[in-house]
């Protein structure tokens, strides 16, 4: 049972469930799984130990009212909720047998499909918020294999909103991930080394989360683990540079009405024409630090909250990219991400490239690498980016604080043209 | 909580699971947040035989007025998902009785206390803690199932997340370390504090690593995520579904230097990955999964284990890699050998088994010299690094992992100055 709350405690409640649903179809087999409730209830206390009792189920006795004063709804066009199982379940099989056989070095497909639709109500003293949101993900693989190599390529769409967010996958977006796997296969090691190198927006999105996206979660400048905390209104990368956060984004995949402290979303440019201009913060890093709140997320009910990224990506430019390729005797262009890493107190950069192409003379070889890290001082990576194309794009992701506090984001914009060590 | 309820279907299990958890979290030294948690679970897996094929789905129950329609609801997603027949395990199971950590929860004080300690241990290692989360949770673990098997168990897990500092300002550097333990006295031990203290100490005036390809050695801490490639390629479930070529009997490691032998062993007492049995009521058991380098049998699931004509394996457990003969000394002789502390982070590629990761810290051993080193990057591939290695004698157990304490892989690709 829920511990008595006294008048002097601070009056905080935050009740969230989830319900959703997972088919998965690899080679032959075909799952279908309802995902776990998460049904719970957090009580807060405030005054210099924050104490949160976190309960199982949906306590509502501890609500002011018996409805919310502002409520928020992100459905979709198609909520999920109005697509039955059936046919969900013929979309995933559909889309499997199309990818199935599509060349003959593809030994296994998987696709996977998982929707959450997920009720949060936050109650203080000061406002009233409720909101239901659907996250929807498709992930199709196609793994391959030449008789030595065994490599993969995936398609991805999420985003928040309802069924049609995944629907319209194309024949031609299928052939494309195909060719690129069977590609991969036929990828080399990449001499080490400093490379002027195109960004897909892919990898500028994950450059943006682990260089400026993690670097300004604003826990970390009370505890002294962020360079950026001492640096604020100072340059850290060219003019071309504006990296945002928005969790206002329509249909992000990292979206939210409020945060999980019940602070209403809004964006903040993190870095703005090469200036470090703002962190991130949850309520509580708000209150020490005197800033706006509103990124503050959870796991889940059994989690804490911390200030964490939504929708993380750099603000595009005008140049093509033929234009940003063509501005390259030698290099590569990243194409597709395996992993990134944080280091927010050194401002280190680490991500992982899965494969990229060779780029000589201003032009695409077809010589493609694989497996790179990708690493540099954020600074000066970001001082040496000199093209910022018109495009845009958005990768959902899972993001973690370390290795725990998972929460869906999404990280992007144009594609880029930088200077980075490979290797 | 829910055993009233039979669900709708041919073959059933039910695995529920309560939990109460204590959550502290310090920053700079001060304790500023606490959590204590409950959780409750309860997972019904249904199969649903139609016309000679089985369908599976999961439903997750809340103990409301709302389970029948989700059980209903799972019934009808079963019939959609029909794959060919196979039966959970018939006739009665002995389910080995494994300690599964501390008798009892910790209070708050206790664990308040044993963060304390920590911080003064580090203060006399020389650094300082600029955050530390400590996760205390006791879970019960109920198991009921349509072929008459049931078991109930308790366990204990403890988790923590610690930064450990040096040096201030644009000179200050960290580590992180994200221990696991079923027992707290296991979580954070005293030589396992020492190394990462001494290594954020010497991260200050660390150098680039040389490029080239040349003798890496990685700890326990490294070595279990390169042996999640191998957790993947004896799966039975991924042989299933194409995703792997092997078969039994044939070499997945050209060991040309000391042999490696992989076990799953859910049977080790307080570790982590422990358990009696899993949602598949299989007994745990110990049982190898390659033996110098040859692939000796996958682990699988009733239903992975009928289609490929296995047995079932119940729980994986720990992963463990069998000892060799050589000792520290022996293993970072003839150098130039660079030994990894810690990388930033490391995520072999699971089918292809490539990997790159970038050195978080530590040293080059050359000419008797223990040089600190940190950034740069080493890569290769798993199945290559593993034919030409040697491995020590002395054996830690971190996470799901229990092998050597160190491997010395012959020949890596170093990327640095």
């Amino acid at each position: 049972m829920p511990s008595e709350r006294t008048d002097a405690d601070a009056r905080w409640v935050s009740m969230s469930r989830s319900s959703g649903l997972q088919i998965h179809a690899s080679g032959p087999n075909i799952d279908v799984t309802q995902l776990p409730p998460g049904e719970g209830t957090v009580l807060r206390r405030g005054g210099n130990l924050q104490e949160e009792e976190a309960l199982f189920g949906w306590h509502p006795q501890w609500l002011p009212g018996a409805a919310a004063t502002e409520r928020r709804d992100s459905l979709g066009e198609q909520p999920v909720s109005q697509v039955p199982l059936r046919e969900k379940v013929e979309f995933v099989r559909a889309l499997q047998a199309k990818l199935t056989g599509r060349d003959p070095r593809i030994v296994q497909t998987d696709v996977l499909y998982r929707e959450v639709t997920e009720q949060r109500r936050i109650a203080t003293d000061r406002f009233d918020r409720e909101s239901r949101l659907s996250r929807v993900l498709l992930f199709a693989v196609a793994v391959v294999h030449d008789g030595g190599r065994t490599d993969m390529n995936r398609l991805v769409r999420a985003g928040s909103g309802g069924f049609e967010v995944v629907s319209g996958v194309s024949d031609a977006e299928l052939d494309a991930m195909v060719e690129e796997a069977v590609r991969v296969l036929g990828a080399e090691s990449i001499e080490p080394g400093s490379y002027r190198v195109v960004t897909h927006p892919e990898v500028s999105g994950v450059i943006a989360h682990e260089a400026f996206g993690h670097g300004v979660e604003m826990d970390l400048f009370l505890s002294g683990r962020a360079r950026a905390g001492r640096y604020m209104g100072t340059r850290v990368g060219s003019d071309l540079v504006t990296i945002v956060d928005d969790p206002t984004v329509e249909g992000g995949y990292g979206s939210y009405p409020f945060d999980d402290d019940g602070t209403p979303a809004a964006p903040h440019d993190i870095v703005s024409g090469g200036i470090l201009t703002q962190g991130l913060s949850d309520a509580e890093v708000a209150s020490a630090l005197g800033a706006s709140g509103g990124n503050g997320r959870r796991q889940d009910y059994t989690r804490k909250v911390y200030p964490r990224m939504s929708n993380t990506f750099f603000r595009p430019g005008g140049v093509s990219v033929e234009e940003l390729i063509r501005g390259v005797d030698r290099g590569v262009y990243l194409r597709q991400v395996s992993s990134g890493m944080e280091d927010p107190l050194n401002w280190g950069m680490q991500v992982i490239c899965h494969h990229g192409e060779e780029i000589r003379d201003g032009a695409l070889t077809g010589r493609l690498y694989r497996t790179m890290p990708v690493t540099g001082y954020v600074p000066e990576v970001l001082s040496s980016v000199d093209g910022v194309a018109g495009d845009f794009e958005l990768t959902p992701g899972t993001c973690g604080k370390g290795w725990k506090e998972w929460v869906p984001v999404t990280s992007g914009g144009p594609h880029l043209r930088m200077t980075v060590r490979l290797g | 909580m829910r055993r009233a309820i039979t669900p709708p279907a041919d073959e059933w299990v039910l695995l529920e699971e309560e939990g109460n958890a204590h959550q502290l979290y310090w920053r700079k030294g001060s304790l500023h947040a606490v959590r204590d948690v409950t959780s409750r679970s309860a997972r019904a897996e249904l199969y649903c035989d139609q016309g000679g094929q089985r369908g599976a789905a999961t439903a997750h129950l809340a103990g409301d007025e709302h389970d029948g329609q989700r059980l209903s609801d799972a019934r009808l997603a079963a019939e959609l998902a029909l794959n060919p027949a196979y039966r959970l395990p018939q006739g009665a199971a002995d389910y080995p009785a494994i300690a599964l950590g501390d008798e009892a929860l910790p209070s708050r004080d206790a664990l308040e206390s044993w963060g304390s300690a920590l911080h003064r241990a580090a203060a006399e290692a020389g650094v300082h803690l600029s955050t530390l989360e400590v996760f205390a949770e006791r879970q019960h673990h109920q198991l009921e199932a349509s072929n008459g098997r049931s078991h109930a168990w308790d366990a204990v897990h403890y988790a923590a997340d610690v930064i450990l500092s040096c040096g201030e300002g644009d000179a200050a550097v960290e580590l992180r370390l994200s221990p696991t333990s079923r027992r707290l006295q296991d979580l954070l031990r005293a030589d396992r504090l020492a190394t990462a203290a001494q290594a954020v100490r010497d991260r200050g005036g660390a150098a680039l690593p040389p490029s080239g390809a040349m003798p890496v050695i990685l700890p326990a801490a490294e070595l279990q995520y390169l042996i999640l490639v191998l957790r993947a390629h004896t799966s039975a479930e991924l042989r299933y579904t194409g995703a792997l070529q092997k078969q039994i009997g044939d070499a997945l490691i050209d060991c040309q230097g000391d042999p490696l032998t992989l076990r799953m062993n859910p049977l080790i007492p307080h570790a982590v990955a422990s358990r009696p049995t899993d949602g598949s009521t299989v007994p745990a058991a110990a049982r190898t999964l390659i033996e110098g380098g040859v692939l000796r049998a996958f682990h699988a699931t009733p239903q992975f284990a009928a289609y490929l004509d296995l047995p079932p394996t119940g729980p994986l457990g720990t992963l463990e890699v069998s000892a060799g003969t050589s000792n520290y000394d022996d293993l970072t002789a003839q150098g130039p050998v660079l030994e990894v502390v810690s990388f930033s982070s490391n995520m072999p590629d699971p089918l292809s088994g490539d990997f790159a990761a970038e050195i978080k810290m530590g040293y080059l051993h050359q000419g008797g010299r223990k040089i600190p080193i940190a950034q740069g990057s080493v890569s290769g591939n798993v199945f290559t690094a593993l034919g030409h290695c040697r491995m020590s004698r002395e054996t830690e157990l971190v996470d799901g992992y229990l092998g050597p304490r160190w491997i010395r892989f012959q020949a890596l690709q170093v990327a640095g100055g």
